[in-house]
């Protein structure tokens, strides 16, 4: 976590990371392969968790975009998904790899199934035929991918934890070495 | 330090605004080309540029064995395979027409004015919503779903699907195993009794569509081809769909539904072509 990281810096790892993620999850071989994670879903998720405030909400808006662009049925949908998950993940960003651990696990199992229920909620409410499939079919066939999903979404996870922990990587000042102050742990009062 | 969080106001207004983006791109022939368009010009020379390092990449680890005039070469061939292998679905379907029936059915089995037009494959579906393809074909290749839409095949001109929207470099493809996708298809050899085929939603699991509307005394059994059968004015008759799999028959012993495996095997499909300037005689 890194949220004393200037914009600029913010900018420079958000950016080029939306787009890396968004070519990666165009190539065919890793999209038809059994652990297939959703990065530009679970990017908002960690920009949020990583840097609190606008980050998620904007990366999380710019993803849904790209999400909306490459396979979407229409423009906007994406867009609210992925501005929302970011939003969720600022509001409880927290200093800590304990706390980011806890809340980053929690948040990946609870959004992944939130957005695979209310996408295929929103595939049964605008069909784009003629024919509507029934709710439930559509229930039970987003559940029978969710385990699936999850487990790719897990180590998707794991490799934005890697990249963002790279890009975000700061020496400790040897003030901060002397006094553990780099140590504390979230939740933690300094004082 | 904790970062502000964004203003409650910020994201109302935000919402409200991506809500009517929504509405306004999920009515019939909105904005929604235009958004694409604007962002296709932005987005094409960056995919350009990471598909080519992709490329080049690919070519350093395997220069031995696959150089990249020999990649080009194949690129070429498969054009060509493609546009051949249409030829002879169509030269077949002349003859079985002329032979079998002799004209008498008015069916529509030419595609002498049509072109076909190879692209790659961008991306796949995504997600439960984003459940679209997209290829490299847009309006600069002479495709516009606005006015018709298109049918797409397989290298071994085989269905892959239909042509949902098109922008200025790149397409959306509506594929066979969608739930929105359905086609008039009959079986290979038999010119009456058409039925509809069309994507199933617990079926598509299975990589299976559905075939359904079947009307009684159907000569219909497990192994028969199903092929386009040429009405509804997007598909030209004769391009195969799949192999029947399984029957599902009602109480009384009439055949309802029957389930069919595609032809084309979506698990490797990295190349499509579109059939444009089709023109049917009826």
């Amino acid at each position: 976590m890194n949220l004393d990281a200037t914009i600029w810096r913010r900018i420079a790892v958000y950016l080029p990371g939306l787009f890396l993620a968004a070519f990666i999850q165009t190539l065919s071989s890793l999209s038809r392969a059994l652990i297939s994670p959703d990065l530009l879903f679970l990017f908002p998720l960690f920009a949020g968790l990583w840097t609190g405030g606008y980050d998620g909400f904007v990366t999380g808006m710019v993803a849904g975009f790209l999400r909306d662009y490459m396979a979407g049925r229409g423009y906007g949908v994406g867009m609210l998904a992925g501005m929302f998950i970011g939003l969720i993940a600022g509001l409880v960003a927290n200093e800590g790899w304990q706390q980011y651990a806890l809340r980053g696990s929690i948040l990946v199992v609870v959004t992944t199934w939130l957005d695979e229920m209310i996408m295929s909620f929103l595939r049964w409410l605008l069909p784009m035929g003629d024919f509507r499939a029934p709710l439930g079919l559509i229930w039970k066939s987003a559940l029978s991918h969710s385990p699936a999903k999850l487990l790719s979404n897990i180590i998707g996870a794991m490799v934005l934890t890697g990249y963002l922990s790279i890009a975000f990587y700061r020496r400790k000042s040897k003030r901060e070495k002397d006094d553990g102050i780099g140590d504390v742990k979230g939740g933690e009062s300094l004082a | 330090m904790k970062r502000r969080v964004p203003r409650v106001m910020v994201i109302v207004i935000v919402t409200v605004a991506l809500l009517a983006l929504f509405i306004l791109t999920a009515l019939p022939g909105a904005t929604r080309s235009r958004l694409g368009d604007f962002f296709g010009g932005i987005f094409e020379p960056l995919t350009k540029t990471f598909k080519r390092a992709i490329d080049g990449i690919g070519s350093f680890f395997t220069a031995v064995r696959d150089n990249k005039d020999l990649r080009i070469r194949i690129g070429e061939l498969e054009d060509e395979v493609g546009r051949l292998n249409r030829e002879i679905v169509d030269n077949n379907e002349k003859v079985k027409a002329y032979e079998e029936l002799k004209e008498a059915l008015n069916l529509v089995t030419k595609f002498d004015d049509s072109k076909v037009l190879g692209s790659v494959i961008l991306n796949e579906a995504l997600g439960p919503y984003h459940d679209l393809m997209r290829i490299k074909a847009g309006r600069k290749h002479g495709l516009d779903a606005s006015v018709t839409s298109y049918p797409v095949v397989d290298r071994h001109s085989a269905l892959v699907g239909r042509v949902h929207s098109t922008e200025t470099y790149s397409s959306k493809v509506l594929p066979l195993l969608h739930e929105a996708f359905s086609v008039s298809a009959r079986v290979d050899g038999s010119y009456r009794s058409t039925f509809r085929v069309r994507g199933d939603v617990l079926l598509r699991e299975q990589g299976l569509c559905l075939g359904d509307n079947i009307p009684e005394g159907t000569p219909l059994k497990v192994g028969d081809l199903i092929v386009t059968s040429g009405e509804g004015g997007i598909f030209p008759g004769g391009i195969p769909i799949g192999e029947v799999v399984s029957l599902q028959s009602s109480e009384d012993g009439k055949i309802v539904t029957c389930s069919i495996k595609p032809i084309c095997d979506f698990d490797n499909l990295n190349y499509v072509f579109v059939i444009v300037e089709s023109e049917h005689e009826s």
